[in-house]
């Protein structure tokens, strides 16, 4: 083993530009030291493709060098932008490593393949959304400024959700850990203080790893170099070691399920895409375990006119987006999902588990649907019950030889009180034959054994718990006391959250924009993680420090990779650039020649023959994403026999805890910019609340605001706003877990504690203890407090009040008829004619910018306004300034419900999503009462905002019908972070002068870092003046210069706004209305497609809005009528 | 003219002694202290106005209650409330004049008065109602080297001009009536400096045939002006609202009914003025309950054309079939803000039928309160028109409930403090009625008894 005695090099952090003058070092791959170092490979038989002669290149070799491993990568001259602009990072980092190896600097000094004032684009991926998400990070002088999707992914195809999006306001989050590793001042019970360095640490922890039980918590992890990594640990570490994947939301009872019923436990992944009917037990979009992937192959499942069908007791996201949705309670779900199975297994001749009919026929009454108060489903061939009607499409699904999907996931139904609905579903997958093509098993499935973590603790004779990117305090608050018998407790975390105060050495990680890394999201779908920028603090990946521990405890890491090296010799040429065992830490190899050496030795048994390693990771790098094989097994039920169904009751007030849609399990909940985008079904920001029946409302007297305590059991009463949610089963009320955390950061705190009337964000993790663990659905009593609290709800009425706002329709109702209305009116030459008071009209000589939004795919799940917030700097306002409507976004999404008539309490509401931003209406009512000329009309049809023309008076806003416009009412740049949001100025003064960071210098941005994140395309806006969007006008723009460049008109889907871009169903499209044959305008002459308020007001909006199409086809046209 | 009941029992140098009276009386005195009291009350409140502007300046509009939806809010309600009271005003000494109501005499300096100071104190609500009101002369139309220039299908410059077309007549009005007055003021007055101020606001009154004849016809033609002025100018501000495609806000009647509803709220707020003024400043002989009760008939008719407006803007509201308008409409009457709606109609519409009686039309209490509560209802007419209009728009989604912050109620209270104070400071240095008018009604009633 390699000592420490080495001077310890500093860990490199993102510095300024002078800092960057200094020496350059000699660890360029040209060097003569690392040439030897491969001359040493060669003669062993290795392979390397970089001819270095031992005493160093001349200049002109390293010129013949550059151009050959420039064209040895393919795709230079053939791939889109971004692959190029990627590329071209990478090169232009190897082209100038003479001076600054390894690097990555804000450019002071040109880089090759890079201009100045141009964004640089890097591939890479990242896990705040708890998924990983291939995305291309934009990065301006060093800094990242925005994510996008992939698109070369196949599973993001360039769209992001909200938490990836919001992921880069993490990574200058002020609260992050600044000061390097952190040890407590005395045992377990002191402060923290920098323990001064990290050699220190590792010493520490090396010294704790040396004897004793180790046992590792990490996240599930899916990339084969981290897997790699917990495999080589515990070679190393042998019998000692113990590495549990914990999750705040396991999936243990749907592993379970599989297990009982199919006879393996591994997870599968959902895929709606080759579904054409999705029947949704538990929340398949927001409900905590589906991620980016599933919502956009949902976009896929509608657009292919598939079905959705939603049984459920409180109204979930994929509820809203239900074609047809069922209420049904908590205990009665099983009972329901069997009850399908029961009509479905008779059509398809399998019989059901033997103690589940009897539990069916005994429960039985006039009908099962009946006794479960299920209701009919209104159809046109008139009401028909609701489990016929199910199993019916189930069936027609099967016999038109197309694949269905059922889905019992997501937080909600993850205690084993559902357990019944899991296997429901597992066996109605079987037996419909959905495993292996809608169900699909990963392989190197994500391994979440919160088992393992409790065993382990349980024995109560670890030595060492290494909590590695966790926070399992927070999330099973009971562990805090068996954790604390173990001897050591070391935190890898980015921040001082609940785990971390209890360990004793905590090491700060680095967020995923400076870390190397990889995942797996779906069997044979790789990507890599590559940092944007050097760590802005003292801080390194938690991977990293795993292997300086192993290095500090007497394991070699680097043999590791000398192994692999000599099974392979060929691995050794990704290493590239850099000397190859150039230490981190003296003697440890860094965690970025790890990934590059594991990744390839793990991947290439799968890849089949590669020519040129270098080049395949090059190639690979720069697109983000392989794909390799992956077998597909079809499972099969092999075990039926399971226990009977457990009566459902009849009393009590049932509580459904379900995640966050927004939040998930509160990791991001410092995070300002999630803290203000909406619930998608309740449209509530920064509080949590307990969502109740109307029904239940009257009966008991709760009003919106009302706060309540609700008692479950012996757990102490917890205190919480009510929010009246149309469409929750009477008798149920639902909470969500993700709130309430105590160390996350100044933001989450703000949500706690600032308000002087007590504000809520309360933990709800206390009252189910661990998810898998409750047993029955719980009941809970609630007691009004008489206190009220105004919830920020940033949505006036939830109905149309028979407007034509949000349009939906019976799919093959009215279709053509509504086309032919809708579009032709108000329009020129067609009916009702183009009435007008201006005598001329706009004209649109080049391009004419449009956008059509499909209302039939929008979730709300509110990814395009958060990227619209990071690509147009938007601010974030606070909760009091929600309150009055005030929130900044540019765009919007409206929820309104709709419901029959004589549902008079509003529990089968239908409800659409509307995305609104500004409609860029070509006879805008905004501009022509501008006094100022703020405000007007550009040839590309985009209704532009001048901002330092606005003197704010803002009858552009009043003006405006659909209120889409946004005004600085105070100076909200100042306090990007996310702001006190007091409504006393007195106060807001003090704050404005505390918070104000308005800087241009370095120096300061890098104590200021949320500076950082602004878009330099995009004016930041001062206090007194209207913003609105503008179709991301900074790249509509760009256009002209690229256009002018190439004499070339820009191609279709070339150039989009951040929020079609981002849009995981792609129900938002941008594109050039005067070309016929762009998208936008196809989408925009199908049937159902309007403009909003155009036939009232005409306005001639730009947007067009494609009405939501409700798939409620005739029950049994095309299945068999004999069964049931 | 027989009877003029308008003609107050007195000589010709009692008019002067007891108009002037104020105005000599030494600033601290026995006699002085109801004005005092007065004064010190609004000088007050107007301290409110300086605190909630520089707040404002300070910190930002979102001090006040407005939001995305509600852009507007008591900025301009509370502008278009004083525009009108400033209307009314024109109308007792244009109008009135030109239609040779002689009784008008009594009451038209001090309604003359009122026209300025509320022209004054509208002028800040535009002005500090933007959101960057250190760049508020972009509106006005001057060369500029950057062409830029206002945009003049903008309602607000037509309001622009408007304001600052009436602000300067009426300034101009108010003080060609008050030159043979300053004259008079400054042939008795004993102090030099009081005589240079007044000697040089008199500019040169001689008093002779020849002065008075241009006088007279200017003064005739300033009238001509300001009276289609005064009606035009409350027009404009009433297509301010009316271009706009809010619903509550775009209805053809709007000028007419703008113009009404000023004349009969500065009628009242006449009221809220002479009442107190007359028996202050003891001129009960000049201002009398006649002239009082002139203004509540005139209050009456007016008052029920407003009355007529608010049954018809339903009435179109239903007959449009638009489902914007009827819900706007609906909502006032039975919406969150009904409240407002029905105050409105209480003071506005109820109470002013307490004025078809002569015996309440004459008791100076029943006119007080009738003027204090017209003005009440007027400020939420204006309230509900702007606030309830924008509250229930074409989108559900938006729909919201605007509240009145600590500021905005700062902000309005200053504003009628600092109303009230300049009319106090006001009666101490001018005439509050016309001296030379008031003399020329004796003598021509004298020369018909002869």
């Amino acid at each position: 083993m390699t000592t420490s005695t080495n001077p310890m090099p500093m860990r490199r952090t993102w510095k300024n530009a002078t800092e960057l003058t200094r020496a350059a070092s000699a660890g360029d791959e040209f060097s003569p030291e690392v040439a030897k170092v491969l001359a040493e490979v060669r003669r062993d038989g290795g392979v390397s493709n970089v001819s270095c002669t031992p005493a160093g290149n001349t200049p002109a070799e390293l010129d013949a060098l550059r151009e050959q491993l420039r064209e040895a990568v393919p795709g230079l001259s053939r791939r889109g932008f971004l692959q190029i602009t990627g590329a071209a990072a990478v090169f232009g980092l190897a082209a100038c490593a003479e001076k600054h190896p390894d690097t990555l600097v804000p450019y002071a000094n040109q880089p090759e393949g890079t201009t100045l004032g141009n964004a640089l684009h890097y591939s890479s991926t990242l896990r705040d959304s708890g998924h990983p998400v291939a995305v291309v990070v934009k990065t301006y002088d060093g800094r990242p400024i925005k994510l996008d999707g992939n698109p070369d992914h196949p599973l993001s195809r360039g769209r992001a959700d909200a938490r990836t999006q919001a992921a880069l306001l993490n990574l200058y989050d002020p609260d992050r850990l600044q000061d390097g590793p952190l040890t407590k001042t005395a045992g377990k019970t002191g402060e923290f203080q920098p323990i001064g360095g990290w050699s220190k640490l590792d010493t520490e922890v090396g010294a704790a790893l040396k004897t004793g039980k180790v046992l590792l918590v990490t996240p599930p992890l899916d990339g084969p170099a981290d897997l790699a990594l917990i495999a080589d640990l515990g070679k190393a570490f042998g019998a000692r070691f113990t590495h549990a994947a914990y999750s705040a939301f396991p999936r243990t009872v749907e592993a379970e399920a599989r297990s009982a019923l199919l006879g393996d436990a591994r997870l599968p992944v959902y895929r709606a895409d080759r579904a054409a009917v999705l029947l949704a037990f538990g929340d398949f979009l927001g409900g905590g375990h589906t991620g980016l992937a599933e919502q956009v192959e949902f976009g896929d499942l509608r657009r292919a006119g598939g079905q959705v069908i939603a049984v459920e007791p409180t109204l979930s996201q994929v509820g809203t987006c239900a074609d047809v949705r069922v209420r049904v309670a908590p205990d009665r779900a099983a009972w329901a999902a069997w009850g399908v199975a029961e009509l479905v297994g008779k059509v398809l001749n399998v019989a059901l588990p033997t103690a589940i009919q009897n539990s069916l026929d005994q429960a039985r009454g006039a009908s099962l649907g009946e006794s479960l108060g299920l209701r009919a489903v209104p159809t046109a061939d008139g009401a028909v019950p609701a489990l016929r009607f199910i199993a019916d499409r189930l069936i027609a699904t099967k016999n038109a030889g197309k694949n269905s999907l059922i889905y019992a996931g997501g937080v909600a139904t993850s205690n084993r009180a559902q357990r019944h609905l899991h296997l429901a579903a597992v066996w109605l997958n079987a037996v419909l034959g959905n495993e292996g093509i809608s169900v699909v098993v990963h392989e190197r499935a994500p391994l979440v054994d919160n088992g393992a973590f409790d065993q382990a603790l349980a024995a109560g004779d670890v030595g060492t718990v290494i909590l590695a990117g966790v926070n399992p305090v927070y999330s099973a608050p009971a562990l805090a006391g068996a954790l604390e018998k173990a001897k050591t407790i070391v935190a890898l975390s980015d921040r001082l959250d609940e785990s971390a105060a209890l360990a004793t050495l905590v090491a700060p990680t680095a967020h995923g924009l400076e870390s190397w890394g990889d995942a797996e999201a779906r069997p044979g779908i790789v990507s890599l993680q590559q940092p944007a920028i050097l760590p802005l603090w003292d801080s390194r990946p938690w991977q990293e420090s795993l292997l300086a521990f192993a290095v500090a405890a007497g394991v070699a890491p680097e043999k590791f990779v000398q192994d692999r090296v000599k099974a392979d010799p060929k691995v050794l040429s990704v290493v590239g650039r850099q000397q190859l065992w150039q230490p981190a830490v003296a003697g440890v190899i860094t965690w970025q020649q790890y990934v590059r050496t594991t990744w390839l030795a793990a991947i290439k048994p799968h890849t089949g023959a590669i020519a040129d390693e270098r080049t395949f990771w090059l190639s690979a790098l720069s697109r983000g994403v392989i794909e390799i094989a992956a077998n597909v097994e079809r499972q099969a039920l092999k075990n039926a026999e399971i226990p009977a169904l457990s009566p459902w009751s009849t009393g009590g007030m049932q509580v459904v805890v379900s995640a966050s849609r927004i939040m998930g399990d509160g990791a991001l909940l410092n995070n300002a910019w999630l803290q203000e985008i909406p619930d998608p079904v309740s449209r509530i920001t920064w509080d949590t609340y307990v969502a109740v029946s109307p029904v239940d409302a009257k009966a008991q007297g709760w009003a919106q605001n009302d706060v309540v305590a609700i008692a479950v059991g012996a757990t102490p009463a917890i205190a919480l706003p009510v929010h009246v949610q149309e469409g929750t089963q009477p008798g149920v009320i639902e909470v969500f877990l993700g709130w309430g955390r105590t160390r996350a950061g100044r933001v989450a705190s703000l949500a706690r504690d600032h308000a002087p009337d007590g504000s809520f964000s309360v933990d709800l993790f206390p009252l189910v203890g661990r998810l898998p663990a409750v047993n029955t659905v719980l009941t809970a009593t609630l007691t009004k407090t008489g206190a009220q609290y105004k919830l920020a709800d940033m949505q006036g009425h939830d109905w149309q009040e028979g407007r034509e706002i949000a349009l939906d329709q019976i799919a093959g109702e009215s279709g053509e008829k509504a086309k032919a209305e809708l579009w032709e009116r108000g329009t020129d030459g067609k009916a009702g004619g183009n009435i007008s008071m201006w005598s001329t009209t706009h004209e649109y000589p080049g391009h004419r910018w449009g956008m059509s939004v499909d209302l039939n795919t929008c979730t709300g799940c509110n990814a395009c306004i958060v990227a619209c917030q990071a690509e147009n700097n938007i601010p974030v306002v606070g909760r009091d300034e929600v309150r009055k409507q005030r929130q900044m976004h540019w765009m919007r999404i409206d929820r309104y419900y709709s419901a029959n008539a004589d549902d008079h309490d509003h529990l089968d509401v239908e409800v659409v999503h509307q995305p609104l931003m500004c409609q860029q209406c070509e006879n805008a009512p905004c501009e022509a009462v501008c006094p100022a000329n703020a405000t007007m009309h550009n040839n590309e049809g985009i209704s532009i905002q001048v901002y330092n023309r606005c003197i704010g008076t803002r009858y552009c806003a009043n003006n405006c019908p659909y209120k889409v416009r946004r005004f600085n009412w105070y100076e909200y740049s100042a306090y990007r972070a996310g702001p006190v949001g007091s409504s006393d100025p007195f106060l807001r003064i003090a704050k404005n002068l505390k918070t104000d960071h308005a800087t241009s210098s370095q120096a300061e941005l890098t104590h200021a870092p949320l500076a950082m994140l602004l878009n330099p395309e995009v004016t930041v806006r001062s206090r007194g003046v209207m913003e609105k969007c503008n179709f991301c006008v900074q790249r509509t723009r760009e256009v002209r210069g690229r256009e002018k460049l190439s004499g070339k008109r820009i191609a279709d889907g070339e150039i989009t706004t951040a929020c079609a871009q981002t849009c995981p169903t792609k129900a938002l499209v941008f594109g050039d209305l005067n070309d016929e044959h762009s998208e936008v305008v196809q989408i925009s002459q199908t049937a159902g497609a309007y403009k909003l308020l155009d036939a009232e007001l005409n306005t001639r909006p730009t947007v067009t809005y494609l009405k939501r199409t409700r798939q409620r086809p005739a029950t049994a046209a095309d299945s068999d009528k004999g069964h049931g | 003219m027989m009877n003029d009941p308008h003609v107050p029992p007195v000589t010709a140098t009692q008019i002067t002694d007891e108009i002037l009276a104020p105005i000599f009386r030494p600033f601290f005195s026995r006699a002085a202290i109801p004005w005092f009291m007065a004064f010190l009350t609004v000088a007050g409140m107007a301290g409110l106005l300086f605190l909630g502007v520089a707040m404002y300046i300070i910190e930002g509009y979102g001090i006040f209650g407005a939001g995305p939806v509600v852009n507007w809010a008591n900025d301009i309600a509370s502008y278009i409330f004083w525009i009108g009271i400033a209307v009314a005003g024109t109308l007792v000494s244009s109008v009135l004049f030109l239609f040779r109501q002689r009784w008008r005499t009594g009451i038209n300096r001090a309604t003359e008065a009122m026209t300025v100071f509320a022209i004054n104190i509208a002028g800040i609500y535009p002005l500090i109602h933007t959101g960057r009101p250190w760049v508020d002369f972009w509106l006005i139309p001057y060369p500029n080297d950057l062409n830029l220039f206002p945009q003049f299908k903008s309602p607000i410059i037509w309001d622009v001009f408007a304001i600052t077309g009436y602000a300067t007549t009426s300034v101009l009005f108010f003080y060609f009536g008050l030159i043979p007055d300053f004259a008079t003021v400054r042939d008795r007055a004993k102090h030099p400096i009081q005589k240079l101020v007044y000697g040089m606001l008199a500019m040169g009154w001689k008093g002779t045939a020849s002065d008075w004849r241009h006088y007279e016809r200017a003064y005739t033609q300033f009238a001509w002006v300001a009276t289609p002025l005064v009606i035009g100018m409350h027009s404009t501000i009433a297509t301010l609202l009316a271009v706009s495609h809010v619903p509550g806000w775009h209805a053809t009647v709007f000028p007419p009914y703008f113009v009404s509803g000023a004349i009969y709220g500065g009628l009242a707020m006449a009221l809220v003025l002479l009442v107190p003024i007359r028996s202050m400043l003891k001129l009960q002989r000049f201002i009398t309950v006649d002239h009082l009760e002139n203004l509540a008939k005139i209050m009456l008719g007016v008052g029920m054309i407003v009355f007529y407006v608010y049954v018809m803007e339903f009435f179109v509201a239903w007959y449009s079939e638009s489902t914007f308008e009827r819900d706007q409409f609906m909502y006032r009457i039975c919406g969150a803000h009904a409240w407002s709606f029905w105050l409105m109609v209480f003071c506005n519409v109820v109470i002013l039928q307490l004025f078809w009686f002569k015996a309440l039309r004459r008791n100076l209490a029943v006119l007080m309160l009738v003027g204090l509560l017209v003005n009440v209802g007027m400020w939420f007419e204006r309230f509900n028109i702007i606030v309830l209009s924008l509250e229930h728009d074409h989108l559900p989604a938006n729909w919201t409930y605007y509240s009145f912050t600590l500021w905005d109620a700062i902000l309005l209270t200053g504003s009628f403090g600092m109303f009230f104070t300049q009319f106090l400071l006001f009666c101490r240095v001018a005439p509050v009625v016309s001296i030379a008018e008031t003399k020329a009604n004796l003598l021509r009633a004298e020369a018909h008894h002869e």
